[in-house]
């Protein structure tokens, strides 16, 4: 992709996806972790963004970028605590944080945060509303067995929450 | 009551899509971040690529000494060096091909076994560094032979700098691995053995 084709498809992934982004980083980090994790995403989206080929989907490839920096980021967070930058506006930041939240919402958000690693990422996506042919692109699972996990997890969330 | 999965899927869809976020100031209000993000991307090939400039410099400079007349007493510990610079050459540029390949648009499995692979071998890098360092340091004392001086005077020398270089792998090297490289490796083989449990459950 050119240099200027490259910026302007930029702006227009992180404009078009910032829900998913969002939602990757309230997941993965919190305070001044969000700022750092919301940095390293954009670089990420910029450097695939040099091998982008289209062949899938703009969401679930963002998508797939954005979930490989987080828990790349949370992995490597006590190697390497830097700021990469400290320029994103404060705005921003309070907005990731300050999230109105509805019954339902709060009740989904803590029985993802129960969740084991890779099925509250699974779980994130179903959330999310891909289909499990995307899932598949972002986990590199198969779509039989995402379809079970998906199903147990369904089966756990109901067994916790019946009668509630 | 039970609960429907389903209408607090559409909730919460809702939620992230509409109402706040698309109050939020669109990044293209800061101007600067292309400008940051090539600036970062720079800095962090750098180190590595000034490291492997100094390296190549030397590869170069240290076969000079056979045109001067230090040459005779010198060559063993130029050989040394020269191989030891070579080699460390080498793993350097693979390293840093390695680390050129933007491989964050992987599909999560396929990208933890590659993340796996590249810290396997920076661990496996680091821990030969001490090869490196060695016989720089063991080298040292043989420019001293040949003064008419007892067999063992240039070992002292080359002793003190070996130890000097085995102090260093102790105190930088190793802790480096320990601390940082190995719960990072830890780590991602945590992840990939999950996505394995998903695969085999039936």
């Amino acid at each position: 992709v050119k240099d200027r084709s490259r910026e302007e498809l930029f702006h227009r992934i992180i404009e078009g996806h910032k829900g998913l982004l969002y939602f990757i980083i309230r997941n993965h980090a919190s305070g001044e972790n969000m700022r750092d994790l919301y940095q390293e995403i954009q670089l990420r989206i910029w450097q695939s963004l040099a091998v982008f080929k289209g062949d899938a989907s703009s969401a679930t490839w963002v998508y797939r970028v954005a979930l490989n920096t987080a828990i790349d980021f949370l992995d490597r967070q006590k190697r390497n605590p830097s700021i990469l930058f400290n320029q994103v506006p404060e705005s921003v930041l309070q907005n990731m944080q300050a999230a109105p939240q509805t019954d339902g919402v709060q009740l989904l958000q803590a029985f993802m945060e129960s969740l084991a690693g890779a099925d509250r990422e699974i779980f994130g996506m179903y959330l999310n509303d891909f289909s499990y042919r995307e899932i598949s692109e972002i986990t590199g699972l198969g779509e039989n067995c995402l379809r079970m996990r998906i199903s147990r997890i369904k089966k756990r969330f109901e067994e916790r929450h019946i009668g509630s | 009551m039970s609960i429907d999965l389903e209408s607090l899927k559409k909730a919460w869809l809702d939620r992230i899509f509409e109402g706040h976020l698309s109050e939020r100031p669109p990044i293209r209000n800061d101007p600067q971040i292309d400008k940051r993000i090539k600036s970062l991307n720079q800095k962090m090939r750098s180190r590595d690529l000034k490291r492997m400039v100094v390296l190549a410099i030397l590869s170069v400079v240290l076969p000079l000494f056979i045109f001067t007349p230090l040459w005779n007493r010198l060559i063993v510990f130029v050989i040394i060096c020269l191989c030891a610079t070579l080699w460390f050459l080498i793993d350097s540029w693979r390293l840093y091909r390695r680390s050129l390949d933007p491989d964050y648009d992987l599909p999560r499995k396929l990208f933890l076994t590659a993340q796996k692979e590249k810290m396997e071998a920076r661990i496996r890098s680091e821990r030969r560094r001490i090869w490196y360092l060695l016989p720089v340091g063991i080298g040292f004392g043989f420019p001293f032979f040949g003064y008419g001086l007892p067999l063992w005077y240039p070992l002292i020398p080359s002793v003190i700098m070996a130890a000097n270089c085995y102090f260093i792998y102790h105190t930088s090297i190793k802790p480096l691995i320990r601390n940082v490289l190995q719960p990072y490796l830890d780590a991602i083989n945590r992840r990939l053995a999950e996505y394995q449990e998903i695969e085999s459950t039936p």
